[in-house]
């Protein structure tokens, strides 16, 4: 595995400062992050982008001690009451506390760009966003962990990958080139564009935003991160699009019911999982 | 003598045509007899095959994402075609007539014809934004209402045929113009000789005159209609899940999605064969009609 995904809470230090609001801290909580958006949140921005997207709402289910799969991965788990509870929780930061644009707000602009022009001061995101937003934000980028529930972290993770065929003409030679990949030297030349897999590696890539302080957790969150939700039969993909437009569904209705919302869902990724198999 | 010259020539007509021809049967034709083949499958585009016999096409009638590409896909061309043509003739006839600087206003009409699709997807979302946009800007100043165009499942459908019309108006306008100026202005002296007013004689001369080329862009514009997806995609589908990318999906997004997002070439092929049937049956309907209506001089 050449490369890693992380997930992250980023935040605008200018926006703090305006407001007279502290830099959140390592460890902070739910209860933290939503007194930080309120108190981040007037005419001019929002605290926080709660996007429908499954970057941001996998580190709050799993910190509240939710799954996404089964171990068998024959059935998505996103009904359970903990997962439910912080569908509700990130649905509330926009209809109810709002601290958040509206879904429908989201559509029309983007929630990463709403934070890149100083329209939210915080957004979740993935590591993959870095270089976009140091650019676009130099100095006024702060990196953070995702808040913990109860002293528990949470966060989503995936790979990027070589593959190569089973029975390709030359197999040895693809073989020799994914071993070569694996190493110290490759990675670091590739860590210009993703967390290189080599953990050696890994300390390059931090090393590029060393300015940050944020920057160590940009790798931390590897040691207790889950996958990314996958499902049997080769379902991985469409039971991806199916989560994101039943939470989509959910986030454009301010009266959603997300228990209901999401049994639809997991109902519907089950009967394409069996469908398929 | 005079056999092997006409030898010669049939040699260098085939020659000149054989790159067109193989182009065709290479990239249009074997993939469209391929695809029935396909369609009989299950295949992820890589592996093995696997015969399934019709199973993709009855997949296709119990999946609720098909029902809703078919609904779309018909809603968009129902309003797309017939506003387009209408619009198309309006613009082609006023820019027929004799005012000063018609070549600019011409210019003006083509110019979103020649603006790629996704640029102008991109400029309209802008355009069509809730709170910024310059539209609703203007609804606000006459204090009509202003909808979230393109965030709201109820209105994003007529915001894609909004962006449609506006960018195949100034094509089907040009072509429209060269119709009209087939006509010849003996005609028109006729009509006004025997007391035809300006609307009368553009119902009864002028629209059966530039009928063959009204045919030709209804034809045209249905085609286009029932495989809409390049504005449809870069409109809406970056950009949503859920209610608003059911609003707007379309068949040939449907054929997209299952071929290259899930992998799946059967059920793309399954759908793609549905929509040719489709495609080629309405057209053959409107050549059928054609005699009621079109008149060929």
């Amino acid at each position: 595995m050449p490369a890693i995904i992380s997930l992250l809470h980023f935040y605008n230090k200018a926006i703090f400062d305006e407001m007279g609001v502290a830099y959140p801290e390592e460890g902070w909580s739910w209860e933290d992050f939503l007194e930080t958006a309120r108190a981040l949140t007037n005419e001019e921005h929002y605290g926080y982008a709660s996007r429908p997207d499954s970057i941001a709402y996998r580190s709050f289910v799993l910190a509240n001690g939710g799954r996404l799969e089964t171990d068998d991965l024959t059935l998505a788990c996103l009904n359970e009451p903990e997962a439910v509870e912080a569908f509700q929780f990130l649905h509330d930061l926009m209809y109810v506390e709002k601290v958040s644009p509206v879904a429908s707000e989201m559509v029309e602009i983007q929630a990463s760009d709403m934070f890149k022009n100083g329209m939210v001061a915080m957004v979740a995101d993935g590591s993959w966003m870095l270089n976009g937003y140091v650019e676009a934000m130099g100095e006024d980028l702060g990196i953070m962990e995702m808040p913990l529930r109860d002293g528990q972290r949470g966060c989503a993770s995936s790979g990027l990958a070589y593959s190569m065929s089973a029975n390709g003409a030359n197999i040895d030679a693809a073989w020799e080139f994914c071993k070569f990949a694996g190493t110290k030297e490759a990675q670091d030349a590739a860590s210009i564009a993703a967390i290189p897999a080599n953990l050696d590696s890994t300390e390059t890539w931090v090393e590029q935003y060393s300015q940050y302080e944020g920057a160590h957790y940009l790798t931390d969150c590897i040691e207790y991160a889950v996958s990314n939700p996958m499902y049997a039969n080769g379902t991985s993909a469409e039971g991806e699009n199916i989560n994101l437009d039943y939470v989509n569904k959910a986030w454009l209705d301010e009266n959603a019911d997300i228990q209901a919302v999401m049994d639809e869902c997991v109902q519907a990724i089950s009967d394409t999982i069996n469908n398929a198999g | 003598m005079k056999h092997s010259v006409k030898k010669k020539e049939w040699f260098w007509a085939y020659v000149f045509i054989t790159p067109m021809v193989l182009g065709t049967l290479i990239f249009g034709i074997f993939p469209i007899i391929y695809s029935f083949k396909i369609s009989l499958t299950k295949w992820d585009g890589i592996g093995e095959s696997v015969y399934v016999g019709v199973q993709n096409f009855v997949n296709l009638l119990s999946n609720e994402k098909f029902k809703f590409e078919v609904k779309n896909t018909f809603v968009y061309t129902i309003f797309y075609v017939p506003v387009s043509l209408v619009l198309s003739v309006i613009v082609a006839e006023l820019l027929n007539q004799k005012i000063r600087g018609k070549e600019v206003f011409r210019v003006i009409y083509f110019l979103p014809n020649i603006v790629m699709p996704a640029a102008a997807a991109m400029i309209w979302r802008f355009m069509l934004n809730s709170k910024y946009g310059i539209i609703n800007i203007v609804l606000d100043f006459f204090h009509l209402p202003t909808p979230s165009w393109v965030a709201d499942p109820k209105f994003i459908m007529a915001a894609v045929i909004l962006v449609s019309v506006w960018s195949a108006i100034g094509y089907n306008a040009i072509i429209l113009l060269a119709g009209l100026q087939g006509i010849s202005r003996d005609i028109y002296e006729a009509a006004k000789i025997d007391g035809s007013g300006a609307f009368s004689t553009f119902i009864k001369i002028t629209v059966p005159l530039v009928s063959p080329t009204l045919f030709f862009l209804l034809t045209m514009g249905v085609m286009n209609g029932l495989k809409a997806f390049d504005i449809i995609f870069m409109f809406v589908q970056n950009n949503a899940a859920g209610p608003l990318q059911d609003a707007t999906r379309t068949m040939v997004y449907g054929i997209y999605e299952s071929a290259f997002r899930y992998m799946r070439m059967g059920d793309a092929s399954a759908e793609a064969i549905v929509l040719f049937v489709v495609i080629i049956l309405v057209t053959a309907v409107q050549f059928k009609l054609q005699d009621k209506w079109v008149h060929y001089e």
